[in-house]
């Protein structure tokens, strides 16, 4: 007997079984008289409708939700981060203005929960600069950004990608530029030259040559270049680039 | 009614009563109650809501559970200990056999219902406690007829509860689940999003919706009764009938 009707053996031997026939009619009358009231009843269950998403409230205690997670911290943080933006989706407004409904506040602390179920998981940061941070309402945009902020400093290897989303968020959508410098800075600071590439480290030259500190831009690119810790023979050549371009247009406006 | 019906529906409860199963639940409910107290020392704020609902969510599976192991445990044992061909082969039609063991189910689920609103009573307003309790009775009645039927339909006690475990957590996620395949963050998943859509909304025509039947924020808001018992009333007893429907078939058909 092979394992698979072995199996079945076990779960439904039944011993031995009458034919359908002599199954009484009354019987099968009552499977009918039940399959039509289900058929009857059905149309008028409501579909299920989804909950309104303004409902966020502050997360449980950390421990509690360890508890809940019965040894499972990581999977319970995605399934979690799910529930966050799950309802705004559910209910069709999925983008940015979906969001607004939230409270961000609570909304923080649920990321930074999920951070402390799984510290290793990007999701959260991920959430929070690219979901929550694209909210039309700069006072929610630099909740999100405090908030990567705050976590990038805890491994910023792996988070570096968040704090340079979250560079161009106070940049190119808040217009916020001595915001999105210091982001850029702290960016750099932390920054580690292998695993972060140097187009996110030297993010705040950028900035700086936004806000019109052509000599400070140029005195850091000319600093750069005369430390020798750029390896890269691209990036080397992609600043002194830059830096003869910024000469050559301060030569012009004179 | 029928003698050989009362004689059965009362041995179900001397049975649970032999059995330590009222004891068993209210050392469950008390270690729920702990649970309970628990979760509301840790939360900062509204401790007496999260004491309800942690306990109301705990309370709930686990009597449905320790119901449809009792049903499950108790019809194996009385087919093993051949008392089911003896009474079988009495004057009287199969399905009196099936509506007695139903009705000390439904006897239990009853009492279970009662001492679980009595517990709740002083925590949350008689009408709040009164209607919760009054789906869980709803809910504990399909799962006890789910039991009953499953444990005639299979033998291996092991297999049975299994069945009826997954069949509960199923009707019990039904509604998140259609929830889910609707959501725009599947969006672009594949064709198999589609079948599963199909598939669950062909289940949701056959399986109640469980987690509609006694949610916990019935304690903590009034909710309307009208609206709420619309729908479990209807639904428990087409559900119920098509159980019971479904084991009287099945049952014509054993033989010993």
């Amino acid at each position: 007997m092979s394992p698979w009707r072995r199996v079945l053996a076990w779960g439904a031997s039944r011993g031995d079984e009458a034919p359908w026939s002599a199954v009484p009619l009354a019987a099968w009358v009552s499977l009918a008289g039940a399959l039509l009231a289900n058929a009857l009843w059905q149309p008028h269950v409501a579909a299920p409708a989804p909950s309104p998403p303004a409902a966020l409230a502050a997360p449980p205690p950390l421990p509690l939700l360890r508890l809940v997670a019965l040894g499972e911290p990581e999977l319970l943080a995605r399934l979690l981060l799910v529930g966050l933006f799950g309802p705004a989706a559910a209910a069709g407004m999925a983008g940015s203005a979906g969001w607004l409904h939230l409270d961000y506040q609570n909304l923080a602390r649920w990321l930074e929960a999920l951070l402390e179920l799984d510290p290793d998981g990007q999701a959260p940061l991920l959430a929070a600069a690219r979901l929550f941070g694209e909210v039309p309402d700069p006072e929610r945009q630099r909740r999100m950004l405090a908030f990567i902020r705050q976590h990038y400093g805890a491994d910023p290897a792996r988070r570096w990608p968040w704090m340079a989303h979250a560079v161009f968020l106070a940049r190119h959508r808040l217009h916020d530029l001595p915001l999105a410098l210091s982001l850029a800075r702290e960016l750099a600071a932390r920054a580690d030259p292998v695993s972060v590439p140097p187009w996110a480290r030297q993010m705040h030259l950028f900035v700086l040559e936004d806000m019109g500190e052509v000599e400070a831009v140029k005195v850091l690119i000319g600093g750069l270049l005369a430390s020798g810790r750029l390896e890269d023979p691209n990036e080397r050549h992609f600043l002194e680039w830059r830096l003869r371009q910024m000469e050559q247009a301060a030569g012009d406006a004179r | 009614m029928q003698r050989m019906i009362a004689a059965l529906m009362v041995s179900v409860w001397i049975e649970a009563r032999r059995s330590g199963l009222p004891q068993l639940l209210v050392v469950l409910w008390l270690l729920a109650l702990g649970a309970a107290e628990l979760a509301a020392a840790l939360v900062p704020t509204a401790s007496h809501e999260t004491r309800l609902l942690a306990f109301a969510a705990c309370a709930r599976p686990l009597t449905a559970f320790v119901l449809a192991v009792f049903v499950v445990g108790s019809l194996r044992r009385e087919a093993d200990d051949r008392v089911q061909p003896w009474l079988l082969a009495c004057d009287r039609p199969r399905h009196h056999y099936l509506a007695g063991r139903a009705l000390g189910a439904a006897g239990l689920v009853l009492g279970s219902a009662v001492a679980l609103a009595l517990l709740l009573l002083p925590f949350a307003p008689v009408g709040q406690v009164l209607l919760w309790s009054s789906g869980l009775a709803c809910e504990l009645l399909l799962v006890v007829l789910l039991a009953q039927a499953v444990a005639l339909a299979i033998s291996s006690p092991a297999a049975a509860l299994a069945a009826v475990t997954l069949t509960y957590l199923l009707a019990r996620m039904l509604d998140a689940l259609r929830l889910l395949t609707r959501t725009p963050l599947l969006e672009g998943t594949g064709d198999w999003l589609g079948l599963v859509t199909a598939g669950l909304d062909l289940l949701a025509w056959v399986l109640p919706a469980l987690a509609r039947f006694a949610p916990g924020a019935w304690l903590l808001a009034p909710a309307s009764p009208a609206d709420a018992l619309g729908y479990l009333l209807p639904q428990t007893a087409v559900s119920g009938l098509l159980l019971w429907a479904l084991m009287q078939v099945d049952f014509a058909r054993r033989s010993w």
